[in-house]
């Protein structure tokens, strides 16, 4: 809950355009949280689309980092509005827990969308919204039947699935999420978040096959869609692609120089590819935009150990074990480190370290 | 010469999978064919051994089980002894020698360990492990039990040397699961959301042993007293043994499946230390554990210290530990160009080896999954696995599967892999089992024209072993030198021709052959012609053979 506490409310697109508005075909961006730059998101205007947001609070992806911490917008609930006589009152409670809900008072907001939703149970949006609210309170399971019976009430909207996948990724139910993101392309195969979820979710669980499928999808669609090319860069590495991947990764970083992320598994791919000089153009830049980032220090020592450097490895070494003193790897590469500049002492101790984590 | 440089420089090696027309009629079995249990997945080895003397290399195949079989307690599978007839067949002997074995077979390893001038076998079972003693006249005797080396358990790879240098083979064998099949059998697991059998992890791993021999026919179990029994029972599938430190006696390492491997330093006084973790060899490069296999032993980069390469599991890479010197290694997987064309395969039998004779030790690795469902989809990995060839450029490692045979690209679900020039025609060919198929002879076509070699038979002698087990044999050239040991149970539940090969590249004279032999004392030849096979009595004089004495040639492949 506390993490939903003080996010700051992106754009919303459109302002009124939303009301009423159905699903359209163009995915357009959002810029959140002044990333560059960085954060982006690619939303759908006047959709339910637009919940997709909660992408950022619920599951950002890697690439992005964890900065971006957003709350839910519901910025595209009354497209879900049905063609249908809507209770004055309804109306104005809706109204009145949307803004709550964007200036995160999701209790009042979900008071208030609970009593829009006590005027008209039929109502797809007032669902949808309190569904939200309950989600953002930790009630996962009631969120999850809320956004059910929006659905019910409007199971052409695909913004609806997409916002139910996310709901029941927080609710640690992976498989489910999977159907409803799914549904969601199905209906709406330009849903670009949905993809970027299925596209994640098959990565995780090693089906790379279908992983590329959703992620080149995105790509074919909107080849500037952020961290589509790190994505599946990753997948390439997983198939034993390097080339590819490298291609997908200078994409990455061409698009977006201030990825961090990118950045760093170029570097760590031209290391492994012993193009050591380039690799640490690219360690030293991600290290300039994002300094704490876990593995950037490790995969820089080892950059420099292949330099030839072992003072500088040595140096960068010691930082990934203080910004992240449970990395067991970094102190296996001190160890190795230690022992081959003839410190068996030193490298004993973090060989314990080492094993400690490990343990 | 002209010729044999532009052969050299075009690199014209072809592997051709000759196992059908040398009469290899081998159907290996091993358990359900949707492997429903881990034992299903794990057979078998192939060894190469002259078993009877005439200076042919025999094949010796290891089958599985069947279920059945196994809840009987009668074997309906056979492994099988194939006699190379010296002309590019082979004759199945099995029943006449006596080996067929009696248990669902894993891992087998050829040495003459009582010094009697024949090779003898050893094999790992499911079920209690049997040794066979050749009685020299075509036929062995099974005398596991009488040696005291029937250890009776999932025994998966068995390696020899002389640890304590008293002139007898020892016995190192790594032991898989301590696993009982019916229970096995009622648990499914999930790999990549598909329902597949269970194992290792969430297994009790298996204790390894060490066998001393006692020089009498029997063997006293010495895992406790060594100090090789100190580590926890892990799951060991691969073992070898080889002078890693470069102090003259024999270092073990074994492979073990998704735990640390050890790395057993011989601390020459009877006793070793895993000394793995420091040594960088229990771990990947980020200190992973990795699912260890088979294992090559060789000095790669001929810097006179052996390097290690141990194969894995799918969705991970080989490892190539290159030594820094001092006994202490790096894992230069990536560096080397070997990390990322292994990923997607999964790697059991492996050696170093020169195929194209150019003095750089290559790199093979027999692959296949365990899972058959993975073909359920296409997540990047399939159950039938093409082969690896790597071609060692001098400057690292170069994947030239696509061009050295269409054979090589077959999938299989390839198990154990044996090295040894069948055919005495000057390269190095290889032979590899697999799982619930035929198995493969690949022939080397070309290695031997596209650079010059030598082959060494080492025979020991004082206080040495016969096999020469553990022997050093160093060649100099005018450009280079390297250095290569003397293995008895390598690669994957294998074992390879214990001849020494060593291509020379366009090098036609050995300037200068040292050799240190097992027991410390160190012999010098001088200008040895290429292309010819040597015998080495120790402390006596170097017989010279032509080459392919007794061997099947192709017309007009040999220099």
């Amino acid at each position: 809950m506390n993490q939903l506490r003080g996010v700051n409310l992106i754009a919303v697109p459109g302002g009124t355009s939303l009301v009423g508005g159905g699903p359209r075909r163009k995915a357009w961006a959002v810029a959140q949280h002044g990333h560059d730059g960085s954060t982006q998101r690619w939303i759908r205007p006047g959709s339910v689309a637009a919940l997709g947001l909660l992408i950022a609070f619920l599951a950002p992806p890697p690439v992005l980092g964890s900065a971006g911490m957003k709350a839910p917008q519901p910025a595209g609930l009354f497209s879900a509005q049905q063609q249908r006589s809507v209770s004055q009152r309804g109306e104005s409670y809706y109204k009145l827990a949307l803004e709550q809900f964007r200036q995160n008072q999701f209790r009042q907001a979900s008071r208030l969308a609970q009593m829009a939703l006590s005027e008209d149970q039929e109502n797809a949006s007032y669902h949808h919204l309190y569904g939200l609210t309950l989600a953002a309170l930790d009630q996962g399971q009631e969120a999850v039947g809320h956004l059910r019976s929006a659905i019910q009430l409007d199971e052409g909207n695909p913004g609806l699935y997409n916002d139910l996948g996310v709901v029941l990724l927080r609710s640690q139910r992976p498989q489910e999420a999977l159907q409803a993101f799914t549904k969601a392309v199905e209906l709406d195969p330009d849903y670009l978040t949905a993809h970027l979820y299925l596209g994640r979710l098959y990565h995780n669980a090693s089906r790379s096959d279908l992983a590329l499928e959703h992620f080149q999808a995105i790509a074919n669609r909107d080849p500037r869609f952020p961290g589509v090319h790190y994505h599946l860069a990753k997948v390439y590495l997983n198939n034993g692609q390097p080339e590819q991947a490298r291609q997908s990764l200078r994409s990455e970083v061409r698009l977006y120089p201030q990825n961090a992320q990118a950045r760093m598994e170029l570097g760590e791919l031209l290391e492994q590819q012993g193009e050591t000089d380039e690799a640490l153009t690219h360690l030293l830049t991600a290290k300039q935009l994002q300094p704490e980032m876990p593995r950037l220090h490790l995969v820089l020592a080892k950059t420099y150990r292949d330099l030839g450097r072992m003072e500088e490895a040595l140096e960068a070494g010691l930082e990934e074990a203080r910004l992240h003193p449970k990395d067991a790897a970094a102190h296996y590469l001190l160890a190795q480190l230690y022992r081959d500049l003839g410190q068996v002492d030193k490298a004993a101790e973090e060989l314990k370290k080492f094993q400690q984590l490990r343990n | 010469m002209w010729l044999l440089t532009l052969f050299w420089l075009a690199g014209q090696v072809q592997f051709t999978d000759v196992a059908s027309q040398a009469g290899l009629d081998f159907q290996h079995v091993s358990g359900s064919r949707d492997k429903a249990a881990l034992l299903d997945t794990m057979s078998g080895g192939v060894a190469w051994i002259d078993y009877d003397g005439d200076g042919n290399l025999d094949l010796y195949l290891v089958n599985g089980g069947t279920w059945q079989g196994q809840r009987s307690g009668n074997r309906d599978l056979s492994n099988a002894l194939f006699r190379n007839q010296g002309d590019g067949t082979f004759k199945n002997v099995t029943a006449q020698a006596g080996v067929a074995g009696e248990h669902w077979g894993m891992g087998t390893a050829a040495a003459d360990y009582d010094n009697d001038g024949d090779p003898d076998l050893y094999l790992c079972n499911y079920g209690p492990n049997q040794l066979f003693r050749n009685n020299g006249d075509g036929t062995f005797s099974d005398v596991a039990k009488a040696a005291g080396v029937d250890h009776a358990g999932w025994g998966s790879s068995a390696s020899w040397a002389d640890y304590d240098g008293d002139g007898n083979l020892d016995l190192y064998v790594a032991n898989y699961v301590d696993y009982d099949l019916e229970e096995a059998h009622q648990r499914t697991c999930s790999y990549r959301a598909l329902k597949v059998h269970c194992g290792p992890k969430g297994m009790k791993g298996a204790a390894d042993i060490l066998y001393r021999n006692n020089g009498d026919g029997t063997f006293s179990d010495v895992t406790a007293s060594s100090g090789v029994g100190a580590v926890p029972p892990s799951f060991g599938l691969g073992a070898i043994w080889g002078d890693t430190d470069g102090d003259g006696d024999a270092d073990l390492y074994v492979a073990n499946d998704s735990m640390a491997n050890f790395h057993f330093v011989n601390q020459g006084d009877g006793t070793f230390q895993d000394m793995a973790l420091m040594k960088g060899t229990a771990f990947s490069e980020d200190g992973n554990p990795q699912a260890g296999m088979g294992i090559a032993l060789g000095d790669y980069d001929r810097d006179s210290d052996v390097d290690l390469y141990v194969t894995h599991f799918s969705d991970d890479y080989n490892t190539l530990y290159r030594n820094q010197g001092k006994g202490l290694y790096r894992d230069q997987s990536y560096g080397s160009g070997l990390a990322f064309s292994s990923r997607q395969m999964l790697g059991w039998g492996t050696q170093f080896f020169d195929y194209d004779n150019d003095g750089w030790l290559d790199l093979f690795v027999a692959n296949g999954h365990v899972y058959p469902q993975v073909d359920e989809f296409a997540i990047g990995t399939r159950y039938l696995q093409p082969k690896l060839l790597y071609r060692n450029t001098g400057d690292g490692f170069e994947n030239v599967t696509g061009s050295a045979g269409a054979d090589l690209l077959v999938p299989s679900a390839s198990r154990g892999a044996a090295f040894a020039d069948y055919d005495n025609d000057g390269d190095i060919d290889i032979a590899v089992n697999n799982l619930d198929g035929r198995p493969q002879l690949f022939q080397n076509q070309g290695g031997s024209q596209t650079g010059h070699w030598i082959s060494l038979h080492l025979r020991g002698s004082g206080d040495s072993n016969r096999d020469a087990v553990g022997a050093q044999a160093t060649v100099h050239t005018a450009s280079y030198r390297q250095s290569q040991q003397v293995q008895a149970g390598v690669s994957f539940q294998s074992s390879s021709d214990l001849r020494l090969h060593f291509g020379l590249g366009p090098h036609e004279t050995v300037d200068k052959l040292t050799v240190r032999w097992p027991d410390g004392r160190v012999q010098e030849f001088e200008d040895l012609s290429a292309n010819r096979f040597y015998h080495l009595h120790q402390g006596g004089e170097i017989e010279v053979r032509k080459e392919a004495e007794g061997g099947s040639r192709l017309p007009g492949r040999n220099p």
